[in-house]
């Protein structure tokens, strides 16, 4: 879509349309009646403002982009009631709406008007104005130097190798200046917090969102080693840390589907309050990439996430398949960054609450969003401690499609009846930039020696146990570790538990050698 | 075998699918589509199928 002035009538209307729209979608407490209101309203406006002839037209179409639901019976809708009730949003959508048209927001006014998928009718665990309520300069400063005492605490390797620490790590990339860092800290404060407020507004399941912080710090040191392999620039290294630090930052397993579109209406949120404000070309870039983040795993995304979703829609099986097949070949079936789809399959997306499925376009933002995806596939799938988080989701106590007879089926298996985190890799590595390839390589063969050393010394501490503690599985190897692990037998099951929980503490400590 | 079984790859594909569903649903705490007594019939049917062509399912 072609940028629109800040400055004429029909950009400020139709950026006072995209705040009111994020407020509601955002707003856990706004109605179909809200949003008809809001259209209502925006329509006198633009009356008011004398908008005539294709100015007129162009807006309406824009109303009918944000406001679907609407207009989703053009025959009902013929505009606002005679004397109906102007601004009826509590207070949320106006106050958005002009913190998004003026002073230092106009940036994210811009933003929201040139961006066309930046919608979803599925919710956010919470309003954005719950997760990231503005703070004043005390408290800011307060969470910041909270925040530099915990990145002080994560340990690193440093961009040449040696041991480091994430904040200095941080404060060493190279060209990032001071303004830079502070704007980098203030935000990833923010979004620490917006962690807690989401746990507090949805405690289920328990410790998802401190999982999901940890996450942002481990993305936060991948995305420097990958802003070097992709030879970024300052100011677009800045940009790949921000839309690392938001693409998760709303996060929860009811909007798991739409979490990049809920990030990314959250950086616009909050960065159009930082200071100094970010130019809306540097916003955009930050808004595009945490928007096409959610490629990957394409095989997971496409043929289990949404073919999952969609057929407990009931939706019709030709279609699931169509649409799994596109989200799964995320570089074909595109089109200015976002997957072609057939009427019938946004009909079905639509029940799903994805009106869009963004994928990694060209453009001045392309080198920030594919680090992104690079940043996120090395934590999650090219490093130990993303093997412990898979470890931990198999054997005892898991569904029985993870139940498999052996740990390191779980890891490193490439058989196909199987799950496995080196299966996860390979699905993964289809959407790895080839600039960070290498990284991305390196990383399996460090996990790889990784899981070697865990399963010495897994051997080692079952040595070391009583061996009345140890139970003797088929041909006397040791259940779960070199003999299958038979499911059906209590004590070998609650000797695999402690077997599980010392591997997965084992590979979360390699993650810091 | 009449030529509407499916294959031993496809049925070992089945599986993996089932499995992956559980394990990105578990990973990502979303619903789990695989929790259901019909897919669970499935898979343990997929097994069985398999293990009696002398297929062992858990082979990694």
């Amino acid at each position: 879509m072609a940028a629109v002035s800040s400055h004429s009538p029909v950009a400020a209307l139709e950026a006072r349309a995209v705040a009111l729209s994020l407020a509601l979608a955002g707003s856990a407490g706004a109605s179909a009646v809200d949003r008809r209101s809001a259209v209502d309203d925006l329509q006198r406006a633009a009356s008011a403002d004398g908008l005539a002839g294709p100015a007129l037209q162009g807006f309406h179409q824009r109303l009918q982009q944000l406001f679907p639901d609407v207009f989703v019976d053009a025959t009902r809708y013929s505009g606002p009631e005679k004397g109906a009730v102007a601004a009826r949003f509590g207070g949320v959508g106006d106050a958005v709406g002009k913190q998004f048209s003026t002073g230092t927001s106009d940036a994210g006014a811009i933003v929201g008007a040139r961006l066309g998928t930046l919608l979803s009718s599925t919710a956010p665990p919470a309003p954005l104005a719950v997760l990231f309520p503005p703070r004043g300069s005390a408290k800011a400063a307060a969470a910041r130097q909270a925040l530099m005492t915990d990145l002080a605490g994560v340990p690193v390797r440093g961009a040449d190798g040696a041991s480091s620490t994430l904040l200095d790590k941080l404060q060493r990339h190279p060209g990032l200046s001071p303004t830079q860092h502070r704007r980098i800290l203030d935000v990833v404060a923010t979004i620490k917090a917006g962690y807690d407020n989401a746990e507090a507004a949805m405690p289920k399941p328990p410790g998802y969102q401190q999982v999901n912080w940890k996450h942002t710090r481990l993305e936060l040191d991948r995305v420097l080693d990958v802003a070097i392999a992709h030879g970024l620039s300052p100011k677009d290294t800045e940009s790949a840390i921000l839309a690392s630090a938001f693409s998760d930052s709303v996060k929860a397993p009811s909007n798991f589907i739409a979490h990049n579109v809920h990030g990314a209406q959250a950086a616009l949120y909050v960065l159009s309050r930082s200071v100094p404000a970010l130019s809306a070309d540097q916003l955009e870039d930050v808004t595009r990439a945490i928007l096409e983040h959610q490629v990957g795993p394409p095989g997971f995304m496409g043929q289990v996430a949404m073919r999952g979703i969609l057929k407990a829609k009931g939706a019709d099986a030709a279609v699931v398949d169509s649409i799994a097949s596109k989200i799964a070949r995320p570089f074909d079936h595109q089109h200015d960054g976002a997957v072609v789809f057939s009427a019938d399959e946004h009909r079905a997306l639509a029940t799903v609450g994805v009106p869009a499925w963004t994928v990694p376009g060209t453009g001045r933002h392309q080198a920030i969003a594919r680090a992104v995806i690079d940043a996120d596939s090395l934590v999650n799938y090219a490093c130990p401690d993303g093997w412990a988080k898979l470890a931990a989701l198999h054997g005892p106590d898991q569904p029985v499609f993870l139940q498999e007879p052996l740990l390191r089926h779980a890891l490193t298996s490439l058989a196909p009846g199987h799950a496995s985190a080196r299966k996860s890799f390979d699905d993964a590595r289809a959407v790895v930039s080839d600039a960070a390839r290498p990284l991305y390589d390196q990383g399996l063969a460090r996990t790889e020696a990784a899981v070697a050393r865990v399963e010495l010394a897994l051997q080692r501490w079952v040595v070391a146990l009583p061996a009345t503690e140890v139970p003797v599985g088929a041909g006397g190897g040791v259940p779960y570790l070199s003999a299958p692990l038979n499911y059906s037998d209590a004590v070998e099951v609650d000797f695999a538990r402690r077997l599980r929980d010392e591997a997965v503490r084992l590979l979360r400590a390699e993650e810091q050698t | 075998m009449s030529g509407t079984e499916p294959s031993t790859d496809d049925l070992l594909a089945r599986r993996g699918e089932l499995c992956a569903a559980a394990q990105l649903a578990a990973l990502e705490g979303i619903v789990d589509v695989t929790d259901s007594d019909e897919a669970r019939a499935e898979f343990n049917a997929i097994d069985a199928a398999l293990i009696a062509r002398g297929v062992d399912p858990h082979a990694g």
